[in-house]
């Protein structure tokens, strides 16, 4: 392996992952990490700088295979959100999860993924505004405009949550 | 204010770390690729959709949509369009499409702006002046010069949650830059497919759905507006029928004369509790020159932000020369640029960089 992308692999590979985790869970992130390095190899022509600045671009990178398939967050969200309802199945897959954790996966189940995608690389990944618009393709205006509106439904759906008596979140629950 | 982003923040926040078997299988199919040579090699499904096969997605999903509505109506909305603003709408449509706004191959057009749009970290929020200038080619290429002024704290309760988070931290001093574009990189609003767009209103608000994303609300249709006037270079035509589809939003309120944040007075449209913080009363509002039909500026309340569009006009060449030769295709430089002197420089996050569609 070359030494720079040695260097790369062994200083972001728990980022990457983790990041990935987080959205998808352990076994999901597994695959996409890897995939996240090798596709970083192909494409390393278009990365020009030193291996303590590549977070910003594999994180990049990750987001758009995370892209390619919805599902494994998706379901991972719905779990998380229902774990109410069967609580020793969702521990099992999921580890333990708090009341503030079942009301974030549900808002954040209900954004629109492009949204989430801007928002999880910005609380996550800890990319400036500009970063994310490198980094997915978008002019920062667009990012600018999906942040906010990611805010404004996570804002909107949490108190709506916080102020709702437990029957409705019972019924909202159910996704 | 504060308290969404941060328990996003805190949410799974202490997933563990990779065991060592997935590190090491990871590690083992890089040295594989590495070793192969396979620089072409892309696990799974390509992740950059062919722009005109994103296209015929989207037109295909349009296409339902509209199908869709002719069965179910129009959304099912309780309030219409306001009658007035409609017809400040279509009257500054009138206005709009008759600009010279369209610039010839070889020409450019250049939009200039100021803004000052909040900065959100996990606790707290800061504000910085934007001064850009951009110039948009007819073969997508251009430049971006801006001009950001220095960071501050949007309010004394901004800086003390600041320092409470990092008693350290540091707000970043102003900064210019020059960001140039190779041909079909500059990517300024939600597509620069003008042509695909229906120039049928209510159609185009669909198409605007599939293509700047997020629910299908009336409030969300008013920011997609935005989104494709702000900075772009939509033909007169087109802005046309975005204001005319503007027209067709219910809950859209006409301010009437109203001023910008340089006290310019212009037109105002806005659509209330649909901004950053929809929860708090808030509002957003477009601003239009009652002259031209140009976009003259914006402004939100919760939190506040301005931005004033000062020119809009086609110009016949480029401030300055490109330090290097711009080719295709574009290349998504993932936040590094290379350094010259007074600015940067990149071939531009652009066309193929995307996932397209764009919201899939």
């Amino acid at each position: 392996m070359p030494q720079a992308f040695e260097a790369i692999f062994d200083r972001h590979f728990d980022a990457v992952h983790g990041y990935l985790a987080r959205r998808a869970g352990r076994e999901r992130a597994d695959d996409l990490a890897s995939q996240t390095f090798v596709v970083a190899f192909a494409r390393r022509a278009t990365f020009r700088s030193d291996a303590s600045d590549a977070r910003p671009w594999l994180l990049g990178i990750a987001t758009n295979l995370l892209s390619n398939d919805r599902r494994a967050e998706r379901r991972l969200l719905e779990t998380l959100s229902r774990v109410r309802g069967d609580a020793r199945v969702a521990v099992v897959q999921v580890g333990s999860v708090g009341e503030s954790d079942r009301d974030v996966a549900a808002a954040l189940a209900g954004l629109d993924p492009a949204q989430r995608d801007v928002l999880l690389l910005h609380a996550w990944g800890e990319l400036s505004y500009e970063e994310i618009a490198d980094v997915l393709g978008i002019p920062l205006g667009t990012v600018r405009s999906r942040l906010s509106r990611a805010r404004a439904s996570l804002q909107a759906e949490l108190e709506t949550v916080d102020a709702a008596p437990p029957i409705a979140r019972t019924q909202r629950e159910v996704w | 204010m504060i308290d969404e982003l941060q328990r996003v923040k805190e949410f799974r926040i202490s997933e563990p770390a990779p065991s060592e078997a997935a590190r090491n299988a990871a590690r083992a199919a890089l040295v594989r690729a590495i070793a192969e040579g396979n620089t072409q090699s892309r696990p799974g499904r390509r992740w950059r959709v062919p722009r005109l096969r994103a296209m015929a997605i989207v037109a295909a999903a349009v296409a339902t949509a509209v199908a869709l509505l002719g069965v179910f109506g129009w959304g099912g909305s309780p309030a219409g369009p306001s009658p007035a603003a409609a017809a400040v709408l279509n009257r500054l449509a009138r206005l709009i499409a008759a600009q010279p706004l369209t610039p010839q191959p070889g020409q450019y057009l250049y939009v200039e702006s100021r803004s000052d749009y909040p900065s959100f970290s996990g606790s707290c929020e800061t504000l910085a002046v934007d001064h850009r200038q951009i110039w948009i080619g007819t073969d997508g290429s251009g430049l971006i010069r801006e001009s950001r002024g220095p960071e501050r704290f949007s309010s004394a309760a901004d800086r003390a949650a600041c320092l409470q988070a990092d008693p350290k931290m540091q707000l970043r001093s102003g900064a210019t830059s020059n960001d140039w574009f190779a041909p079909q990189c500059l990517a300024l609003g939600p597509t620069n497919d003008w042509n695909s767009l229906s120039s049928d209103p209510q159609v185009l608000l669909q198409q605007m759905r599939q293509i700047d994303g997020g629910p299908a609300t009336p409030g969300e249709d008013f920011v997609h507006i935005g989104d494709f006037l702000r900075e772009t270079d939509a033909p007169p035509a087109v802005r046309a029928t975005l204001y005319r589809a503007a027209a067709l939003i219910p809950g859209i309120q006409l301010l009437g004369t109203v001023r910008d944040h340089d006290g310019r007075s212009g037109l105002g449209i806005a659509y209330p509790s649909q901004g950053p913080y929809a929860s708090s009363g808030s509002s957003s509002e477009l601003i239009f020159d009652p002259q031209t039909g140009e976009l003259l500026g914006e402004q939100g309340t919760g939190p506040q932000y301005w931005a004033v569009y000062l020119r809009e006009q086609v110009v016949s060449a480029l401030p300055s020369k490109p330090p290097a030769p711009l080719k295709p295709p574009c290349v998504n430089t993932g936040g590094t640029v290379k350094q010259i002197p007074g600015g940067s420089i990149t071939t531009g996050a652009g066309l193929n960089a995307t996932p397209t569609p764009a919201n899939p």
